[in-house]
């Protein structure tokens, strides 16, 4: 009698089939709990106009300091940062260093967009 | 004619956490001169997802805070708040390959203050839930210039001036 093959093979194939599937389904799940792109990022708090000016400036001194200008990313960015806190009548004092400019215009920055979100 | 030569390693580093997961990192050091080695990395109480080595401290969503450099590196504590980001410890790696050697902040201070200098980084962040959102190395972070990293909606750009260094973490517009 002549054994025919074909279907239990055939059988044997959809099954290796079906499991190996179920394995990448489960992978994929267990993937599924830490990958960085299935964290959905919160929605941008939509930033007020001064923010969204100061933002832009700061956006284009970074531009301009790529581009190897240091002398005018410095400036755009310490504009940027006292027009920002004029803006929000934060006083500074004409001896205040650069940096403390910048520092207090960020935490400016940070305390907005933190109340933009309560 | 006398050549001055400026020193390059910041005076301060600020980190503002602009967005709302929780930023976890570490900051690298590396000698004012000449190679990596030896290496310092802070070291805080919290650790990676999947490590157990504690090297991050944490700010949380919307937290800032300035590590001032008012006796040499390597820093001891942030002078601004939270607590969460105070370094606890330095771990030096003498060569590459050489176990990392953890070191008091006070003997890190009396060994490496002013010979070595901020240079790099690390960080990861994770939401509320714990997952893992992103993670990156800000390295070499003694660039004269600026850099911009995004991923995910979130944007990372290191801003050198005037010797501090700047690192904000924000929304991408």
């Amino acid at each position: 009698m002549k054994t025919n093959y074909v279907k239990p093979l055939s059988f044997l194939f959809v099954l290796l089939i079906f499991f190996s599937c179920q394995k990448e389904e489960g992978e994929t799940n267990q993937q599924n709990l830490t990958p960085n792109s299935d964290i959905t990022v919160s929605a941008r708090p939509t930033p007020s106009e001064d923010m969204i000016t100061f933002l832009s400036s700061l956006s284009e001194a970074v531009i301009i300091g790529q581009n190897g200008n240091k002398k005018e990313y410095e400036e755009t960015l310490i504009k940027a940062s006292k027009d920002f806190l004029d803006m929000n009548g934060i006083m500074y004092n004409k001896a205040t260093s650069n940096s403390e400019i910048f520092s207090k215009a960020l935490e400016l920055y940070s305390q907005k967009t933190n109340n933009l979100k309560n | 004619m006398a050549l001055i030569v400026a020193p390059v390693f910041p005076n301060s580093i600020f980190v503002f956490n602009n967005v709302d997961f929780d930023l976890y990192y570490l900051i690298g050091a590396r000698p004012t001169d000449g190679t990596y080695y030896p290496y310092l990395s802070s070291r805080g109480p919290y650790t990676q997802p999947g490590s157990s080595t504690p090297y991050f401290v944490l700010l949380e969503g919307f937290e800032n805070t300035t590590y001032a450099h008012a006796s040499g590196f390597p820093f001891d504590s942030p002078v601004t708040l939270p607590a969460s980001a105070q370094i606890s410890h330095w771990t030096r790696t003498l060569t590459p390959g050489s176990p990392a050697i953890n070191t008091t902040n006070s003997l890190a201070q009396m060994m490496f203050g002013s010979t070595h200098r901020y240079s790099e980084f690390k960080f990861f962040m994770l939401d509320e839930n714990d997952n893992h959102v992103l993670s990156g190395n800000i390295d070499p972070i003694d660039l004269d210039f600026p850099s911009e990293m995004s991923g995910f909606g979130i944007t990372i750009t290191y801003f050198p001036l005037d010797g501090d260094v700047f690192i904000l973490f924000d929304y991408t517009p």
